[in-house]
């Protein structure tokens, strides 16, 4: 009988609790998820729909673009989605890229003729006060645009100004930008 | 009446006496990578805070049910549960200080304080005390947080809270935006602490430099002898 019992309290005792525990806890995080999942949704929409604005400002509305995506690097740098204003004055392509502290998220907008007409991170995990420099300290924010064309995949190349000591982010966001305009070639333009 | 004064102390001790960050040295990582400006170092402080709260509580209520074998386990289950909880509250209701935190906020899991409370507190007091002592080392932990984050946005970036304050007159110092800045920062922030509650009466017993002098000369004295 003491014997069942050193069992119990050495070996089921611990596994028992410890599974209550993670339901528990399991069930709180449902609970949390469900309340606050719709208004992050909610939330990333409007973000991305103003920031799409942003860049073209020109534009009344976007729609879709449910063509082929460009794929820069698989799995690393490529287009999720491209938005085409509906007059025909821009298009805004999102490309996810491979960064210092994971997948950074950013909107490219590209005018009628080709040329960039902003840059804007949307979603991140580098290291704020660092890798955020890219896009926080002055003039780093609209450093591509006015350009339709990069020379290459590389940061360095002389061709675009980056942050010293935070080049990863920089290389990051500049492949994007890379995808991005290949993405505008592959859409065949603004129209 | 003596009771309620040492209860009192569980609320006050982890403000400056036994502060997480400066005496009792736990979370150097958050409080060095988030103290760029005084809204991450608030934001983030304010967060573990939460964090360091609850599951003192939670970790208090269930102490008596816990096998001693899987405490640890069972300690980390609780502490993610509510850093994923304040996550997503702050990624749905405070986006902006979501998206400048970034990845510390998951951080918090494994915050020393965090951990260490829990094992060195929460463990062995009631619920009651346990709340107290939360609430006091999340006070301390933000303050320090606070503290550390104004001087460095002051030095580095010239502003408050992006108030321009010395940005006018002179150029941020950059490096106490960068990591050296935030040691140099800590260290002084730590000293300052040290001094607010050094024991004078310890400090008459330690060794001064007339006793160093004094063993010198001793010293020398043997070798010439």
């Amino acid at each position: 009988m003491k014997n069942n019992n050193d069992t119990f309290k050495e070996y089921i005792a611990p596994v028992v609790v410890l599974v209550c525990i993670c339901l528990v806890i399991t069930a709180a995080l449902a609970l949390t998820y469900g309340v606050a999942n719709p208004i992050i949704v909610k939330n990333a929409k409007a973000n991305a729909d103003a920031a799409r604005q942003q860049l073209i400002t020109d534009a009344d509305s976007f729609k879709e673009y449910n063509g082929k995506l460009h794929v820069q690097e698989a799995g690393k740098v490529y287009a999720t989605e491209a938005y085409k204003a509906t007059n025909g004055t821009g298009v805004v392509v999102t490309v996810n890229t491979s960064s210092f502290g994971g997948a950074l998220t950013m909107m490219v907008g590209i005018d009628k003729s080709g040329k960039i007409t902003g840059v804007k991170v949307t979603d991140h995990s580098d290291t704020p006060g660092v890798g955020t420099k890219n896009w926080d300290s002055e003039n780093m924010d609209s450093r591509y645009d006015g350009i339709s064309k990069l020379n290459s995949t590389n940061v360095k190349d002389g061709q675009i100004k980056y942050v010293s000591g935070a080049s990863v982010t920089g290389a990051a966001i500049h492949k994007g930008v890379y995808c991005a305009l290949a993405q505008y070639k592959d859409m065949g333009g603004a129209k | 009446m003596a009771k309620e004064g040492s209860k009192l102390q569980y609320l006050t001790n982890g403000i400056l006496k036994e502060n997480p960050s400066l005496v009792l040295v736990l979370g150097t990582c958050p409080t060095l990578a988030t103290t760029s400006s005084v809204t991450n170092g608030f934001g983030m402080g304010i967060s573990a805070a939460a964090v360091l709260i609850c599951s003192n509580i939670v970790i208090s209520a269930i102490r008596k049910l816990v096998p001693d074998k899987v405490r640890i386990p069972c300690y980390i289950t609780v502490i993610a549960g509510f850093v994923t909880v304040v996550q997503l509250l702050l990624q749905a209701y405070v986006p902006t200080l979501y998206s400048s935190l970034g990845l510390y906020i998951p951080l918090i899991v494994v915050n020393c304080i965090i951990l260490g409370r829990a094992e060195m507190f929460a463990n062995k007091h009631t619920v009651f005390e346990s709340a107290l002592d939360g609430i006091g080392m999340g006070l301390g932990f933000t303050l320090t947080l606070v503290v550390m984050g104004s001087i460095r946005e002051i030095l580095g970036a010239g502003t408050w809270l992006g108030i321009p304050l010395l940005s006018k007159f002179i150029p941020g110092m950059g490096i106490f935006n960068l990591a050296p800045g935030g040691f140099f920062v800590f260290a002084v922030v730590m000293a300052c602490a040290h001094w607010l509650t050094r024991d004078k009466s310890k400090i008459r017993d330690t060794v001064g430099e007339m006793d160093l002098f004094t063993e010198a000369q001793e010293l020398k004295e043997k070798k010439e002898a």
